[in-house]
């Protein structure tokens, strides 16, 4: 890759970042003053979603912006600094329609350009500021994700830009396990997390979309020690979750990320990563669930951001996806 | 007509012959087909107008059915338009007649409808909101306000099965039915409890886009092929309510936000509701900024500055001191005029009238004896190098320059030229490591002024130690200890015999590089084989043996250059009592001050640099004054380009002197009277006092003194020289001083014999010599015979009597003398 030439670039050497030291795994207990280190467990339900944040209009000059995180569900329970899980911080800005470039080749529909970027302290490993595959790869199923939804043949010769900022990313694997280090687990949580604020965003800049798309992630993950409430034996391996949180679980086998229009009941992105096995169909339904899930916060937000834009107080049925564009009224056209 | 508007919105179909018929038809018959038609849609059309509470005939709703074409939906509305908001259409008129009369009266009502909905003509309005009412940011009445209605997809939905009528009919029903069922039933349907599998959402009925479809795949009249192709526009959607998304009890996942993302969505999530936060609010100061307009904006001040410094008087708006503006102008006029006279009077520098010579002799206790020497030797004996050992030491040259030459040396791979490039300046003569050029450098002992002028050792560069030799009071011969027999055949004993054919008879000899001697480094032997050969070489060029001085010494590690070694070294034979350092030698060497007697003989300069283009001396000459003395504000006649010049600045040494006298190496920086041309002036041309009248005989001075005789511009002369090869007539070059010119020995006048018999070489001048006629018309003059020879010059310069001058030949040196005489 070419040398980033826009920017101050760190030294060629790099810099030592600070170096906490990490305390061994397994402390003998007359030492109770170390700190002991366990991998988080998941304690929510399998078919549980995380609790989520969404705000939209963050970004006064975008046309259009919304915030999406998932705080921190629990108190840190050791005494440690750093924080077991991640929580996902996702920026998005939305600009435009706007004209294209008169250089620009006609275009019948809204040309739709999608832009995902992890902050270079996003993660646990510093990302560079030039956008790496993984990055170009989360855009490329954002755009897939969107240009389902989005009306396009509304705004000919106009374009739209999705710039989404990933400010703390998902882990890939609980950090404490220095050993494996698996890639790609985490990029599927922010993808979902993209597809979902980026909807918000698209709402909040008045763009038409057939509806609102949601993400929603599930993943199949190995537990060789049986552990958890489902008592099922044939769970007892490999288990479904709904919103996996890469830290919490020592395997993941397979993930699924969709996209999902719940008005119309049609996916608009659908990546499945790892090996599902048989469990595939069971896999994308979980997602869907998780996307549906997703929705209801993303409804609220919507209307909530509705409802501070008007000033009036806006009663949109709870499912209806056009709860931003005002009171639905039917006007007849005669002839 | 309706047919008529169809036929017209799909214009690129075909019309077909069944089509010109219909046109004729007033009232429609109806085919069998249609009437199949209107049996099966007709109580479809009923019972959805029954659900709204209206009623309708049998032939209302064949007839709207028939116009729109067995659509459904489309007939309802129109029947419940038709119905409910005005007054009772017809609809059973004549199809013709009515469509006519419906089509004004559509867009009639629609206008009077909106003119009702306006109201009266508005009146002028009375205050700003009256003014903007009905504007979109003030408040809008509610039934004008636009709402963006959803269309649904223009593209039809994908039909698995073809257009079968009959399922698509028993299809319909079935919708409908469960339309109707949701609509009256408000309660969730039970199979949609929650759950979320794949059979189930497969199963769930598509409503919202399933409602607009039309029937689409309705059996159609084949009289109507155009109608295949397009479907008609959907009817505006009924009122009834969506039914319900299947109810799931969803937990609530909304959260609180974090810190981070309190900070970043707290507040008014639109700036445009926040009262904006200015940088005057951050920054306080407001009341300041209330008076910003009071004074003088920034421009004026500027504008008024720059007025000031023109000294133009300006009524500033803002000016509060108007009388001391006035008062400051008046004295910048003045100032502005005594400026002006000063110019005027720039180009005459006014002379001081010195008297020279005697100034100089009043400065004589206090000033330092002064001398200018020349450096010879042949190439690579270290002429350069020890000329830089020697400004270093005696600090004409800092040390910090010497390190600076040493890493650029070093860079190139030199690092042993280092001193040499003090003198050394040129590019090409760094890189090539031999000096092309004379350097002329200053240095000043505790007793006297030197001026170096390092001359190439280079065969090639000969004529540049000529001209540098010519301005010498005497000559510092540089020898390579280790290379002694190279340079007495070479360069060291042309450029002895040419120091000693321009005039300089006290020569001073380093021993150079006696620390890489071959026996041992500092080797007295070494040094004694070469001072013997050195004293029977210079005896033999003509030099006397009180006139000559041989130093041991290296210049590259400064050993007896400046100071004297340590007694405790392999230097320790070198003391001062027998061994001299060479400044002390060179010291001892110097020439005594010009006589007073030279002083007052009128100028000569033989000018040997000249310097263009710095604006503040457009032209400077450099060259040493052999006779006279000049001051600031003399004029100068140059020759041979006649042109007159006067004198604005001196300096001596790179000072700026008052005045300079004969014998010093001198810059003038000149003003020229009228335009010299570009190659008017060049080196090797002579200056002379204007004013002292150019005779054209020669003054009755005496030979010895050949500065003395008056400049004359000529091109042929009678020289006097001695062959150092046979002399034919033959073309040469002819060196009189700084000044080369081709030119040719036009005859052999005659051979010349001493008078004394004796040793030739060892009697001194040659100028001084009494000789006799030995030969007349010679075809030929041997080497070392002494004859007078006619010289005929290419060009026309200034030749005086007792020039000396210098022949060569195909590079080498073919005879020295001086000039005898001149001819006009």
């Amino acid at each position: 890759m070419q040398a980033d030439r826009r920017r101050l670039n760190p030294p060629a050497g790099g810099t030592a970042a600070p170096i906490f030291a990490t305390p061994p795994t397994n402390t003998s207990k007359d030492k109770g003053q170390t700190t002991k280190l366990t991998r988080p467990t998941r304690t929510r339900n399998p078919d549980e979603h995380r609790k989520l944040f969404l705000r939209t209009g963050v970004v006064p000059s975008a046309s259009g912006s919304a915030y999406y995180e998932i705080p921190p569900q629990q108190e840190q329970q050791d005494g440690s600094l750093v924080p077991a899980r991640s929580s996902l911080k996702i920026t998005c800005t939305v600009h435009g329609p706007r004209p294209l470039p008169r250089n620009a080749q006609f275009s019948p529909n809204l040309l739709l350009s999608t832009h995902v970027k992890y902050a270079p302290f996003a993660t646990r490993n510093r990302r560079g500021y030039v956008r790496d595959s993984s990055e170009r790869d989360i855009g490329v199923h954002l755009e897939t994700a969107l240009r389902g939804v989005i009306i396009g043949e509304r705004w000919p010769k106009s374009g739209v830009e999705v710039v989404i900022t990933v400010l703390e990313g998902e882990d890939d694997a609980w950090w404490g396990n220095t050993e494996r280090q698996e890639a790609g687990w985490g990029m599927m949580g922010v993808l979902a997390g993209c597809i979902t604020v980026a909807s918000a965003a698209l709402v909040d800049a008045g763009i038409d979309c057939v509806d609102l798309v949601t993400g929603g992630v599930a993943a199949v993950v190995d537990h060789p020690s049986g552990g958890g409430k489902n008592d099922s034996a044939a769970a007892r391996g490999r288990r479904l979750v709904l919103d996996p949180c890469p830290a919490e679980h020592d395997e993941i086998s397979a993930a699924c990320v969709v996209g999902y229009l719940q008005g119309r009941d049609e996916l608009t992105e659908c990546w499945v990563k790892g090996d599902g096995g048989m469990q595939v169909e069971q896999l994308i339904d979980e997602a869907v669930k998780a996307s549906s899930l997703s929705r209801t916060v993303l409804v609220e937000a919507i209307k909530e951001s509705v409802e501070v834009k008007t000033g009036a107080e806006v009663e949109a049925p709870n499912g209806e996806p056009k709860g931003g564009k005002g009171k639905k009224r039917d006007v007849e056209m005669t002839g | 007509m309706q047919r008529n508007k169809n036929v017209q919105y799909d214009a690129d179909d075909l019309y077909d012959s069944a089509d010109e018929e219909e046109y004729g038809g007033e009232v429609p018959e109806y085919t069998t087909e249609d009437k199949d038609n209107f049996a099966t849609l007709t109580p479809v059309v009923r019972a959805e107008l029954e659900e709204t509470g209206l009623s309708a005939s049998q032939t209302e709703i064949e007839e709207a059915l028939w116009h729109y074409y067995w659509d459904v939906g489309k007939s309802v509305s129109y029947l419940k338009n038709s119905r409910t908001p005005r007054p009772q259409q017809q609809p059973s008129e004549g199809g013709g007649k009515k469509g006519q009369a419906k089509a004004k009266s559509k867009f009639d009502q629609a206008a009077e409808k909106s003119a009702e909905k306006a109201g009266p003509t508005p009146m002028p309005p009375t205050s700003a909101a009256d003014w903007f009412r009905d504007i979109p940011w003030s408040n809008l009445s509610p039934e004008i306000q636009g709402h963006l209605v959803p269309t649904v997809p223009p593209r039809p939905y994908p039909k698995l099965l073809g257009g079968s009528s009959k399922l698509a009919k028993l299809a319909e029903e079935r919708r409908r039915k469960a339309a109707a069922a949701a609509s009256s039933n408000e309660a969730p349907s039970p199979d949609s409890n929650g759950s979320f599998n794949s059979l189930d959402r497969l199963n769930k009925p598509k409503d919202a886009t399933k409602e607009n479809d039309t029937p689409a795949s309705q059996p159609e009249p084949k009289r109507y092929p155009i109608r295949k192709k397009r479907e008609p526009t959907p009817p505006p959607r009924e009122p009834t309510p969506p039914p319900p998304e299947p109810e799931e009890e969803t937990p609530d996942i909304r959260a609180s936000p974090t810190g981070f993302g309190r900070t970043l969505s707290t507040g008014p999530p639109h700036a445009a509701l926040a009262s904006s936060m200015t940088l005057q609010d951050m920054l306080g100061g407001a009341e300041e900024a209330v008076d910003a307009f009071t004074g003088p904006s920034p421009d004026d001040i500027v504008a008024k500055a720059q007025a000031h410094s023109k000294g133009e008087i300006t009524a500033a708006p803002f000016s509060s001191k108007p009388k001391q503006n006035a008062s400051s102008d008046a004295q910048l006029a003045k100032k502005t005029e005594q400026l002006q006279v000063a110019e005027s009077t720039a180009p005459k520098v006014k002379s001081k009238g010195l008297d020279v010579p005697k100034l100089w002799a009043e400065g004589q206790a206090d000033r330092k004896a002064q001398a200018a020497f020349v450096v010879i030797g042949h190439v690579d004996h270290g002429k350069s190098t020890l000329m830089g050992r020697l400004l270093l030491d005696t600090g004409g040259v800092s040390q910090r320059d010497i390190d600076r030459y040493q890493k650029q040396a070093s860079e190139l791979g030199k690092s042993s030229f280092a001193l040499a490039w003090v003198m050394d300046t040129g590019s090409e003569e760094r890189e090539r490591g031999v000096t092309v050029d004379i350097a002329q450098h200053h240095f000043s002992t505790a007793s006297t002024d030197f001026t170096i002028l390092d001359a190439p050792g280079h065969r090639d560069f000969v004529p540049n130690m000529i001209a540098g030799a010519s301005m010498a009071d005497l000559a510092l011969l540089v020898v390579d200890a280790n290379q002694l027999a190279s340079g007495l055949k070479g360069q060291t004993r042309e450029h002895v015999l040419l120091a000693k054919a321009v005039g300089i008879t006290r020569i001073v000899v380093a021993v150079n590089k006696l620390d890489l001697s071959a026996p041992e480094p500092w080797s007295q032997s070494v040094f004694a084989d070469v001072q013997i050969q050195i004293k029977s070489f210079l005896s033999e060029a003509g030099f006397s043996e009180p006139n000559m001085a041989i130093i041991p010494c290296s210049g590259l590690n400064g050993t007896n250059v400046a100071n004297s070694p340590p007694s405790s070294s392999p230097t320790s034979w070198i003391q001062p009592p027998i061994h001299l350092t060479l400044l002390q030698a060179l010291e001892a060497f110097t020439p005594p001050p010009p006589a007073l007697q030279t002083l007052t003989q009128p100028l000569r300069l033989q000018i040997s640099d000249v310097f263009r283009g710095t604006l503040t001396a457009p032209l400077s000459i450099s060259g040493r004054l052999r006779s006279g003395s000049c001051q600031i504000g003399d004029t100068l006649l140059l020759l041979p380009s006649n042109t007159q010049a006067t004198i604005r600045a001196i300096e001596v040494a790179a000072e700026p002197r008052e005045y300079a006298v004969a014998g010093q190496i001198a810059v003038l920086h000149l003003a020229v009277h009228g335009d010299l041309e570009a190659e008017g002036l060049r080196a090797g041309d002579v200056a002379v006092l204007a004013g002292s009248s150019l005779p054209s005989s020669a003054s009755p001075s005496s030979v010895d003194d050949g500065a003395s005789a008056p400049p004359t511009v000529v091109k042929s002369a009678t020289a006097r020289v001695k062959a150092v090869q046979a002399l034919l007539p033959m073309g040469v070059e002819v060196f009189l001083g700084r000044w080369m010119v081709a030119g040719e020995i036009t005859g052999l006048k005659c051979t010349l014999q001493q008078q004394q018999a004796g040793d030739v070489e060892e009697t001194g001048e040659l100028e001084a010599r009494q000789v006799v006629v030995k030969k007349k018309k010679p075809r030929v003059i041997r080497q070392g015979e002494m004859a007078l020879v006619e010289l005929g010059l290419a060009e026309a310069g200034v030749v005086t009597k007792g020039d000396r001058v210098v022949l060569r030949n195909g590079g080498a040196t073919v005879a020295v003398g001086f000039v005898e005489a001149v001819r006009a």
